[in-house]
Parts: structure tokens; C-alpha cells; sequence
């Protein structure tokens, strides 16, 4: 294809009006990359379908496009809507919400943490592991109850990040 | 008798354990790696525990994550299959301290077998002939020098740590002598942690003769016969016999009286192999015990009757053996050919990728021993062996026959295999006559392949 100025400035307005953040473009003799400029560059991910098989309508189209590993989308109390991420397990272990029994866990839901943050402890046979969050956001799940064992890489917990769409 | 048993392994020999844990009432939990979630014996465990991701080194053999997984869903005991855990006499201990039954034999049996030069030592001890070679540890090449001059050459310059054909390199003459050493030890030392050798005179066209070992802990040893393993490619096993036809009479008493022998100096509990190599002169000598169930166990089960695994399991859980001396019968001849998915054309270069379609053979004295399904994902992570086809029959000759037949019949596509290869050794005059040793298939392997080939271009021209 043989790209003019106007061409790809319809490109350019084709990426801002939709929801991605990346347009790439190859055939024979052209190759053509756009990117969205953002302050926090999100991770690449692929676009998944919600659990019901259908489209998500236009306007939850934004954060869809991000992918959010399926989940339920979410709101944040202040209407920004957060990319959700999933902390997995690193090992197959025992999943722990605190440093030692009976003191206070790391992280409840609800709770804001910070990238790097220790949220929970792994242990196999006397060896820990911390888990850090991957992200600074809100606390949005727990899904493995403490105590109880988790399989590499089961879905500890379900973080919103903070920041714009 | 164990209520629930962890399977701390992978494909076909997942499945044969899962099996047998089915049939004798006992619930099994596969602890496997997330590569093979949608494995076949995942399917069919009662539960299933994802412990690493695909590399071994952090799933197969994580023995941390391993006895976490049994320690949760409350296991009794934690079969280890073969290779990966089986022979880690860290992992048995730790089993032990943390009393979670180990299927195999004690951590210390494990640590001595696995040390090959004490091995050799006990059994030269207790009467079972060992290879000519040093007595001890070599202390440097100049020991090693002086030994080959006494026994011979060539010789093998062996790693005590190694076993199962790894960790060696040969010397033909006194000038390759201290190069084989000094390369036998660096490659100890990376692959195994230690550099400590020992000597062995190197047995040329060598048969690889072992028997099958039982025992239980009241004290009773029985011996299952031999098998004969002398079809190898670089000292991977590729088919397996029983009973041994080559041996006479005399010899196949002597060599199953040596390895009865061996075993009860090594007090051994549960089931094990005693190696044997046999020289062209038709001495044998003790190589080495492996303290683990094999990958070629049911040519065994075949002309015995006797389920190896479930005698494990027992024995694991405080019974006797099934089963004495005086019972054991070898019925008829067993062959197993190993399938692979590998593509013999370009040097049995593995091939991995999708099984698309998959049809096992059947019938009367066949038996498939695999975990491929179509859609089954065959992962560069684990090796290459796919399925196992053992035949059982009343003589070789039958016994070849329904080989061919099961071979003929055997579809796997989607990948590359050696199916059309293992054809057209069953046809090969020096197999059928019993004219092979270890080095056979080193030397005859592309000539078969290309007379594959030809046979092929010759009925597309026709």
C-alpha cells in the first residue's frame, strides 16, 4: 500500500477516536507503527471476550480493548475506570496474608498498595516466598482464603490499577 | 493400605501408576507442571495440583513444591515414576522426615546405589563380578594410567555421580588416557556436582543384560527374570526384551543368581534392576543397580504375570511380596518397542508439536502404554518417548510377528515418530538372528533409514 500524508493522518484520527493504543501496519513494501503516548505505558495484552460471549457495548469498550483477563470490569468509587490485574502464584504452596500468624495482613480489600508492596508470603517446605504486587492500585479480591494452598500460578488476588484510561 | 497417593510425574508412566493406584481403590493427586494441565492422567486423577511451570528444574524436580502438594491434600505416599525424582536420595529422606511414605527404597540404599563406585565396591565384596577396573576413586590420571596398563585397554573413565550411560568418555590407548580423564571430570563436575571417576576396562561389543529385582520389607529378594536392553542409540534404550533368548541356560542362571545376590547385599527393598554388561566371550559383570522402577518394566509384567507396580505399592505399605521364588514363571517372549516423536531422517532429531490423529494397536498380546491423544500437545520441555507397544507371545518369532502387525497398525500423525524405523528393524536380519550389541544401531542406524527410503521410492515408481 502507498501511504500519503492524509492517509496516515486518517489513521492517526482512526486510533484516537477508538479504544487501542497501537495500530500496526505491514504489507510488502510498507510498515507503518503507531503508539499512543501515555505517562504509564500499559502492558501489552490481548483483547478478550467477558465470559458471555458477547461484546461489551461502546462505552465499556475502552477498558475491554486493554483486557482485563476476563474479569468483571469495575469501577473505582471515583468513576475511573482501572485496569484489573491478576497477582498469580510464583510457587505451588501455602498462601499467607501475614508475616506471622496472628499479626496483621499485609493488604486488605479496599486498600491501596504500591508497586513492590509485599501483599502475601508463599512457603513450601519452610522456604517464603513474597508475593509483591505487580502494580500500585486498589485492592479489589482476595481469592484464596489464608492458610489454604494454591497451585502455581492460581489467582491470588485481583489489584485495580491506579491511573487514567 | 494408602488411601491417596501423590504421582510425582508425568505421561505414560503418570498413567500406569494412576492405573494401578485405580485398581487397588487408592485416590491419586498428579502434581505436574502447568504444561501439562491438559495432560491425559490430569484428566483422570482424582486431583490435580499444578506445582512449577514447564522446565523440570522447577516443577518435576521441585521437591519443595512437590511435598507441599502432598503435605495439603494429605497424601500417604508419593510415587516418583522413573527418572526425575526416582533416584534423589535427598528428596526419599525428606519424604521420610516428613512421614510421607516414598514408593522405592530408602533414601540411604538410594545414596549408596547412586554412588556407582561404591556400588561396584559392595558388589565386588560380596562376590557378583565387576568389570575389571580400579578398586576405588582415582586419585589423578596417573592412578588412572597405571590401572589401564594392569587391566587393559581400552577403558572407560566413569563418574561415580553419573549412571545410565552419562558421564563417561573412553581411552583406547595410552595416549588418549589423561584427556579422557580430565574431560570425564569436567563434565562430571558440571553435570552431576562431582568430579570423582573411577575405572572400568571398556567391554567392546557389549550386551546389556539386566534382571529384575523384588523386594519386600520382611527380608524376602526374588528375581523376575532378565531382560535384554542391548538396542540402544547413544545409550538410550530403544527396545527391550525378555526373556534374554541369546543366553544359555547356564548363563542365564548364573547372571540371574549374580543379580539375587547383589540385591541382598544392598538389602534392597522395593523394585530395582541389577545392569549387567555381557562381553563377547559371554562373561558377564555388574555395571550398576538402578533403585527405581524402569521405563521397560512390562516386558517383565508380560512373561512373569506379575504387576510390578502394584508389588511396589505394597511393599511400600508394609506387605510381602505377592509372591516366591519358586512361583516365578517366565511364560513366552515379550519385546517393547519405545515410540518416539522424533524424525529418524534427520538423526532422530526430536520433533515435537500436536498429535492430530492417533490410533494404538490392539489385540490378543498387545499392550500400549502411552498418554497421546489427538489434540495431545507433545512439549520440547520433557523427551521425546510418546508410547510404548509391548507384544507378548508364546516365541520370539511370534513375537516379532505381532510386533510387525502392532507397528503396521500403529498411526500417530501430527508429529514426526520412529514407527516406520522401529518396522524395519523388526525385518532386520542381525535383530532377528540376535547379531546386535549396545554399538548396533550407532553403526546400522542410517543404513536402515536409507533402506526405508528406497523401498518407498521403489513402490511410488511401481
Amino acid at each position: 500500500m502507498k501511504l500519503s500524508l492524509e492517509d496516515i493522518r486518517a489513521l492517526i484520527a482512526a486510533l484516537d477516536g477508538s479504544g487501542l493504543d497501537e495500530l500496526y501496519l505491514k504489507d510488502s513494501d510498507t510498515e507503518i507503527s503507531l503508539r499512543r503516548g501515555r505517562q504509564t505505558p500499559a502492558p501489552a495484552r490481548s483483547v478478550e471476550l467477558p465470559a458471555s460471549g458477547t461484546l461489551p457495548p461502546p462505552a465499556a469498550a475502552a477498558g475491554a480493548a486493554r483486557g482485563d483477563e476476563g474479569s468483571e470490569k469495575e469501577q473505582q468509587p471515583d468513576g475511573t475506570a482501572g485496569e484489573e490485574i491478576t497477582v498469580r502464584a510464583v510457587t505451588a504452596g501455602v498462601f499467607y496474608r501475614a508475616a506471622r500468624p496472628g499479626e496483621a495482613p499485609f493488604t486488605e480489600v479496599g486498600s491501596h498498595v504500591n508497586k513492590g508492596d509485599t501483599i502475601a508470603m508463599m512457603e513450601a517446605m519452610k522456604m517464603i516466598s513474597e508475593i509483591t504486587s505487580p502494580v500500585s492500585g486498589i485492592v479489589k479480591k482476595i481469592l484464596v482464603k489464608d492458610g489454604a494452598y494454591a497451585g502455581y500460578d492460581d489467582g491470588l488476588m485481583v489489584i485495580a490499577e491506579d491511573g487514567n484510561v | 493400605m494408602f488411601k491417596r497417593i501423590l504421582i510425582a510425574n508425568r505421561g505414560e508412566i503418570a498413567m500406569r501408576i494412576l492405573r494401578c493406584c485405580h485398581e487397588m481403590g487408592i485416590e491419586t493427586v498428579l502434581a505436574c507442571s502447568k504444561e501439562d494441565l491438559d495432560s491425559l492422567p490430569a484428566q483422570f486423577c482424582t486431583k490435580c495440583i499444578c506445582i512449577g511451570p514447564a522446565p523440570a528444574a522447577q516443577s518435576y524436580l521441585n521437591e519443595n513444591a512437590i511435598l507441599s502438594a502432598a503435605k495439603a491434600c494429605r497424601c500417604d505416599a508419593i510415587h516418583p515414576g522413573y527418572g526425575f525424582l526416582s533416584e534423589n536420595a535427598h528428596f526419599a529422606r525428606m519424604c521420610e522426615e516428613n512421614n510421607i511414605v516414598f514408593i522405592g527404597p530408602d533414601s540411604q540404599t538410594i545414596r549408596r546405589m547412586g554412588d556407582k563406585q561404591s556400588a561396584r565396591a559392595l558388589m565386588q565384596k560380596s562376590g557378583v563380578p565387576v568389570v575389571p577396573g580400579s578398586g576405588g576413586i582415582l586419585t589423578d590420571w596417573h592412578e588412572a594410567a597405571r590401572i589401564a596398563r594392569k587391566v587393559g585397554y581400552p577403558v572407560l573413565l566413569k563418574a561415580t555421580a553419573g549412571g545410565g550411560g552419562r558421564g563417561m568418555r573412553a581411552a583406547h590407548n595410552p595416549s588418549e588416557l589423561r584427556r579422557a580423564y580430565e574431560d570425564a571430570q569436567a563434565e562430571a563436575q558440571s553435570a552431576f556436582g562431582s568430579g570423582a571417576l573411577y575405572l572400568e576396562k571398556l567391554i567392546e561389543h557389549p550386551r546389556h543384560i539386566e534382571v529384575q529385582i523384588l523386594g519386600d520389607t520382611r527380608g524376602n529378594i526374588i528375581q523376575l527374570g532378565e531382560r535384554d536392553c542391548s538396542m540402544q542409540r547413544r545409550n538410550q534404550k530403544l527396545m527391550e526384551e525378555a526373556p534374554a533368548s541369546l543366553l544359555s541356560n547356564f548363563q542365564r542362571t548364573a547372571i540371574r543368581r549374580a543379580a539375587l545376590k547383589a540385591a541382598r547385599a544392598a538389602h534392597y527393598i522395593s523394585a530395582g534392576t541389577v545392569e549387567f554388561v555381557l562381553d563377547q566371550k559371554g562373561k558377564f559383570y555388574f555395571i550398576e543397580m538402578n533403585t527405581r522402577i524402569q521405563v521397560e518394566h512390562p516386558v517383565t509384567e508380560m512373561v512373569t504375570g506379575v504387576d510390578l507396580v502394584r508389588e511396589q505399592i505394597r511393599i511400600a505399605a508394609g506387605l510381602p511380596l505377592s509372591l516366591k521364588q519358586s512361583e516365578v514363571r517366565i511364560c513366552g517372549h515379550a519385546i517393547e518397542c519405545r515410540i518416539n516423536a522424533e524424525d529418524p531422517a534427520r538423526n532422530f532429531m526430536p520433533a515435537p508439536g500436536e498429535i492430530s490423529f492417533v490410533h494404538f494397536p490392539g489385540g490378543n498380546g498387545v499392550r500400549v502404554e502411552s498418554a497421546i491423544y489427538p489434540g495431545a500437545q507433545i512439549s520440547p520441555y520433557y523427551d521425546s518417548m510418546i508410547a510404548k507397544i509391548i507384544v507378548h507371545a508364546p516365541g520370539r518369532l511370534e513375537a516379532v510377528r505381532k510386533m510387525r502387525a502392532a507397528l503396521g497398525e500403529l498411526t500417530i500423525e501430527g508429529v514426526k515418530t520412529n514407527i516406520s524405523f522401529l518396522y524395519l528393524l523388526m525385518h532386520n536380519g542381525d535383530y532377528l538372528s540376535g547379531r546386535f550389541d549396545t554399538g548396533f544401531l550407532g553403526r546400522q542406524a542410517k543404513a536402515i533409514v536409507r533402506w526405508g527410503e528406497e523401498s518407498l521410492k521403489h513402490r511410488q515408481k511401481s
